[in-house]
This record gives C-alpha cells, sequence and structure tokens, in this order.
C-alpha cells in the first residue's frame, strides 16, 4: 500500500518564557519522536487525553506548524523543503477540519462564500457555472440539502451540527488527498455525531481522501478509523488495527483509556477501582524512561532506566511497553 | 436505597422574554428526587435541561421568568417552597441545603484568588466558624479527590479536571442535601471523566447526598443514575428508572437518541436523528418530535401528548402508549 503521509522522529519543543527581569526560558516537549504513517484511503486514529499532543501532531502533519527535528514525507517528498508555490500546491491538496464549529466560522460571511473561498483561491480558471456547481455538489455531499437554501445563511442561523458540515464542506471543495479531522464531533450533541461520522466515511469512500482522526473518545474514533494510534505525553505507546486495538489492549494506559469509556448500558457500569492513573505530570526535556512510568500500576525497576522499544507483539499491533518486551 | 421524597418540582415553566418573541424553555415539567439518590436528565442542547436546572436554586436570570409551577423541598423537616423564598432566605438556602455545580466550571474560579480562601468564602458567609472552616478545606479537597496540597494554588496553575474536582469540594462546602451537576464532564476527557463521575458515586454512597446530574450524553447516566428522565422541546417525554429505560425504551425518540451512539462493539451501523427541534417560540399544540418521528401518525400532528404510566416507575408522553 502506498503511504499518503510518512513521518520519521519527528520531534517538537514550545518555548515558554516567563520572568520580567530575570528571563528564563522553558521547553515543553509537545512531540517526542514519533514515527507514524498513513496509507492512502485511510483513515488513521489518534487517540490520548488532553494535554498529549494530538492537535499539534495534526498541525505539524499539515505543515501549519513546524518541526525541531525529524522528517515529514508527503506523497514522497520532505515537506519542510517546500516554499513558496510548492506550498500553495501542497495547501490545496491538505486540509483540516476543526473542532469547534462555533468558533471556526466567521459569523459575517455566509455559507456560500465560506465554501467557495478555498476554491477560488485554487482555481481561478473555473467558470462561474462551475464553481456554483461545485459547491452544490460539496454540500449536497455533507448532508446540506437541498443545497439552494443554505447559500445565504449565516453561521448564526445555522445549528451546531450544520456549522460542522460547512466546515467540512469547505475543506473538502478541493478534494484534498489527505484531511486532518480534529475532534470534529466532541463539540456537537451526541445525537448529531452519528451523521457527520458517516459523512466522513463516505468521503474517503467516494473521494478516496485519508485521512487523520484526531479525538479523545476511542469508542468515536473506533467507529471511522482503520488503524489507531495512541499518543502519551508527545510518545506514541501503541498502535493497532482499531478493532484489535479494543479487543485485545495492551498498553495499561490503552487499557485505562478504554476502560474508561461509559458503556451506554445499566448492566455494565464502571467498576468502583479497577485501573485508576495518576494526574499527568509534564516534563520539560526528552526523558529516559517510559513516558508513562510515574502513573502506571504496573511499573517495574526497568521501566526508569530506558525508554521501552516499540515493537511488533502480534501481527499489525505495536507497543511501546516492557511488560511485553522479549 | 432511596429514601423518602427530597425535593418535588410540579408544572414548572419558564418562558424567555424577547423583544420580538416569547421562547418557551420549560414546559409543565414535573419530577421527584428522593433522598440517597442520583437522577439524570438527558437531552439534546437546546431541549430546556440547563434551564431547568436552574430552576431548582431560583437561579433564572432576566430575560428568562419562571412563570407558574412549585418547587417543593422536604430536607429541613418542612416544606420549603424554592420559588416563593425571600431574596434573604434564598442565600441562606443556597449551597446550604443544594449545591450546584456549573457547566463550564473551568471558568467559574476567581483568577484572583487561592482556592482556599473561595472554599472558605462560601463556608463563612453560611455562618461557619473562620479557623474551622480552614480546617474543612482540607478535608472537602480530599473528599472530592485532589490532594490538600493545591489548597494554596490559583486556579490557572491547575488542569481542567482539578478546577473542576475544586468545584466539587466547594459544592460540598456546607453539606447540602443535594447536589446539581449540570455537564459537570462535559469539557474533560475520559480519563478525568471517570474520575468524576466515581468520585460523585463515592459521595453519595458515603454521604447520602442526592444528585442531579444534567448531560446530554446518554451513556454518561447509564454509568450513574437510578432513575433518567428525558427531556426533548422543553418537556419530558419519557421518566424511568435506568434499567428500564435502556431495556424498553417507549418513546420514539428515546429509542433515535439510544441509537445514536457509538459504542466499543464493532459492526453496529449508528444512525443520528434526522431534522431539528421545533421553534419554541410557537405555541405547539401537537407532539414535539412528530416532525422527526419515524412512527408518526395522524392525531401526533393534532393534540399534544401527555404523560401516562406505562409500567412501574416508567412515565412517557407519546400517542402511542396513550389511550
Amino acid at each position: 500500500m502506498k503511504e499518503i503521509i510518512e513521518t520519521r522522529k519527528i520531534t517538537k519543543d514550545f518555548v515558554t518564557k516567563s520572568g520580567v527581569i530575570k528571563r528564563s526560558i522553558r521547553l515543553t516537549r509537545a512531540l517526542d519522536e514519533v514515527d507514524i504513517s498513513i496509507h492512502e484511503d485511510e483513515i488513521f486514529g489518534l487517540i490520548g487525553e488532553s494535554g498529549s499532543g494530538k492537535t499539534t501532531l495534526g498541525l505539524t502533519l499539515l505543515k501549519l506548524l513546524d518541526v525541531n527535528s525529524g522528517s515529514i514525507k508527503f506523497m514522497d517528498e520532505e515537506i519542510s523543503s517546500f516554499y513558496g508555490k510548492r506550498i500553495h500546491e501542497f495547501r490545496e491538496k491538505t486540509q483540516m477540519v476543526f473542532q469547534d464549529p462555533y468558533s471556526s466560522l466567521n459569523p459575517i460571511i455566509n455559507t456560500y462564500k465560506s465554501v467557495v473561498t478555498p476554491l477560488k483561491v485554487f482555481h481561478k480558471e473555473m467558470s462561474k457555472e462551475e464553481v456554483i456547481e461545485r459547491v452544490l455538489v460539496t454540500l449536497e455531499r455533507v448532508g446540506l440539502s437541498p443545497p439552494e437554501q443554505f447559500l445565504d445563511k449565516f453561521p448564526g442561523q445555522l445549528s451546531g451540527g450544520q456549522k460542522q458540515r460547512v466546515g467540512i464542506a469547505r475543506a473538502i471543495i478541493n478534494e484534498p488527498k489527505f484531511l486532518v479531522a480534529d475532534e470534529p464531533v466532541s463539540m456537537l450533541d451526541v445525537s448529531l455525531r452519528a451523521d457527520i461520522l458517516n459523512i466522513l466515511l463516505n468521503l474517503r469512500n467516494e473521494l478516496h481522501t485519508s485521512m487523520l482522526f484526531i479525538s479523545h473518545d476511542i469508542a468515536v474514533t473506533q467507529y471511522v478509523s482503520d488503524r489507531i494510534a495512541v499518543l502519551h505525553l508527545g510518545q506514541i505507546v501503541e498502535l493497532a488495527d482499531s478493532t484489535l486495538l479494543v479487543k485485545n489492549p495492551m498498553h495499561p494506559y490503552t487499557k485505562t483509556l478504554i476502560e474508561s469509556v461509559p458503556v451506554p448500558d445499566p448492566k455494565r457500569r464502571w467498576a468502583p477501582e479497577g485501573i485508576t492513573v495518576k494526574d499527568v505530570e509534564y516534563v520539560n526535556e526528552g526523558r529516559n524512561e517510559c513516558s508513562f512510568a510515574n502513573r502506571c500500576p504496573f511499573v517495574m525497576e526497568i521501566c526508569r532506566k530506558a525508554r521501552p522499544e516499540f515493537t511488533e507483539v502480534e501481527r499489525n499491533h505495536f507497543v511501546a511497553c516492557y511488560l511485553y518486551g522479549k | 436505597m432511596t429514601g423518602s421524597t427530597l425535593m418535588e418540582v410540579n408544572n414548572v415553566n419558564v418562558i424567555y422574554e424577547l423583544k420580538e418573541r416569547n421562547i418557551k424553555a420549560v414546559r409543565n415539567v414535573s419530577l421527584t428526587l428522593r433522598e440517597g439518590e442520583i437522577i439524570g436528565i438527558v437531552g439534546e442542547s437546546g431541549s430546556g435541561k440547563s434551564t431547568l436546572a436552574m430552576t431548582f436554586l431560583n437561579l433564572v436570570m432576566s430575560p428568562g421568568r419562571i412563570t407558574n409551577g412549585s418547587i417543593i423541598y422536604y430536607g429541613n423537616r418542612s416544606k420549603t417552597d424554592v420559588l416563593k423564598l425571600k431574596p434573604s432566605d434564598l442565600r441562606r438556602f443556597r449551597w446550604k441545603e443544594i449545591s450546584m455545580i456549573f457547566q463550564g466550571a473551568m471558568n467559574s474560579l476567581n483568577p484572583v484568588m487561592r482556592i482556599e480562601d473561595q472554599i472558605m468564602d462560601v463556608m463563612i458567609e453560611h455562618g461557619y466558624d473562620p479557623s474551622d472552616s480552614n480546617r474543612r478545606v482540607g478535608e472537602l479537597l480530599k473528599a472530592a479527590g485532589v490532594s490538600e496540597k493545591i489548597r494554596s494554588s490559583y486556579q490557572h496553575e491547575l488542569s481542567g479536571g482539578m478546577k473542576q474536582r475544586v468545584n466539587i469540594a466547594m459544592a460540598l462546602a456546607c453539606d447540602p442535601k443535594i447536589l446539581i451537576a449540570d455537564e459537570a464532564t462535559t469539557a474533560l476527557d475520559v480519563l478525568i471523566q471517570r474520575l468524576i463521575l466515581l468520585r460523585l458515586l463515592k459521595l453519595k454512597e458515603e454521604r447520602g447526598i442526592s444528585i442531579v446530574f444534567i448531560t446530554h450524553d446518554v451513556s454518561l447516566v447509564a454509568n450513574i443514575a437510578d432513575r433518567i428522565y428525558v427531556m426533548y422541546a422543553g418537556k419530558i417525554v419519557e421518566g424511568a428508572t435506568v434499567d428500564s429505560l435502556f431495556e424498553e425504551p417507549k418513546h420514539p425518540y428515546t429509542k433515535a437518541l439510544l441509537n445514536s451512539i457509538p459504542s466499543l462493539e464493532k459492526g453496529k451501523a449508528i444512525r443520528g436523528i434526522p431534522g431539528t427541534p421545533p421553534d419554541l417560540s410557537n405555541d405547539i399544540k401537537y407532539c414535539p418530535f412528530a416532525e422527526r418521528c419515524p412512527e408518526v401518525f395522524q392525531r401526533c400532528r393534532e393534540e399534544e401528548p401527555g404523560l401516562v404510566t406505562v409500567g412501574k416507575d416508567h412515565i412517557v408522553s407519546c400517542h402511542l402508549y396513550s389511550k
């Protein structure tokens, strides 16, 4: 299978400056040697709690944020080498759907203008009829139908679910090869989520768009994704086919995440005890121990001595944990 | 187990009086809360669930107005109608008898006050001895599941989950009998969410506190509630014990809601609910779910169904069940 995007050991530090008289600089490591590859036609799920670096990873893949070290290849081309016109071309093929549809749409721009702008930027040659046709088809595709009714609506006249559909429409109007969907349903009511997820699945089937689907909700992620990676404090700790990951989670962190998903069945409530983890502790630079060691209920001596290797424990199932080391 | 009735909400109506129209956000809602019980109120955004929560403390602000109804509280050995309390009595009543964890509690702490001072503030205002309340702060934080060490922190030094637990600590400060949690975990991720919900359950067990848990997420109430009320378009459309609601949902809206949740069991296709709720500024003289209902028939568009009892502790407002 061909890779659409591939990263090699990417690392990103954020700099926090503080102090007025005595300047002090602190580094926070948001991504720590992350390797992922997303195939053509694949929806790749990325889960982790808030602060784990999920959004940072999404932004770096789109070159909206530059990495400190490591390489990112988009269709076999190094994106850090892009400049000028090449960036422009790259932007046409990659897009993003944002988390909060209530704040990511401009309140004084109507649906038509919101959706048509990316098309006009990249396709100046299109005739007016073609442009309108394309907008209507796109709106139909995201379930805003009949599309004519929505063209002159402003965000304030749309419901939350409809706003997010506009957000998706403007991201896909140029039929991108790769889409980052950053928590696209977390701000929506549960009853509206299903439709948005089904739209994303259809996009992959019809337009062959590959996606990075970012979420903290493993149930939602599993519904749309082919493979899922688990991010903890900037490191990928587990990666597997999505059914495999849910059926047989290995890393203690993944287990906790899965156990924490509320099941809509009163007969299967959470056990009051069970694995509980401590609050997260952030560290400032790369560390030479397992990132989960301080929170892990199964921590061993070796966990604090060196970082566990990312190994394939069963077919298509990778985990970075000494519990499964050979 | 659950005891006698602690709070009784009777026919409460709330309207928002805007310039050009009135929005009837809560329409004829009645419900009961028993001692030591957790009830869940579930509904989409705009269903009126937060407005309803505000009425329990008589906190509805202009342009909102509670037009009629009563909220009877039985906690202090006599009947108190919360909606008829004098402002000074209301002040003493809030926090002491019923307290609330607000939606967006992440932003409800004072950024220029230390955590301990904020919590003590509540207690001193309600007649606790200052040195006594200082000592209690530590216990409260522990009961809410955070380390006592954070007592002298400011809110920006804490993570979202910790802030939320500070809010719980504050809500417990005056030993209330009822705790109202309005979307208390919505902005948090699943790990912290579970931690906080288990904490609430523990508080119920240890202190016998009753909790009203308001959320849009049906799977959360499945995990903690004893009984559930489903709200739609300002009305309660179904109410039942948690087991009976999930086993035998009656109202088509409840069924659709349960069908829209992605679960970890693969292969189950999920469906959203088509359409949107009706505009509440109009007088709705028919079933508010009629436009979106897969089982709609003529009568649904002609008259509004009332609540009927369909089983033990199970009520529903739907013409399919009314004779």
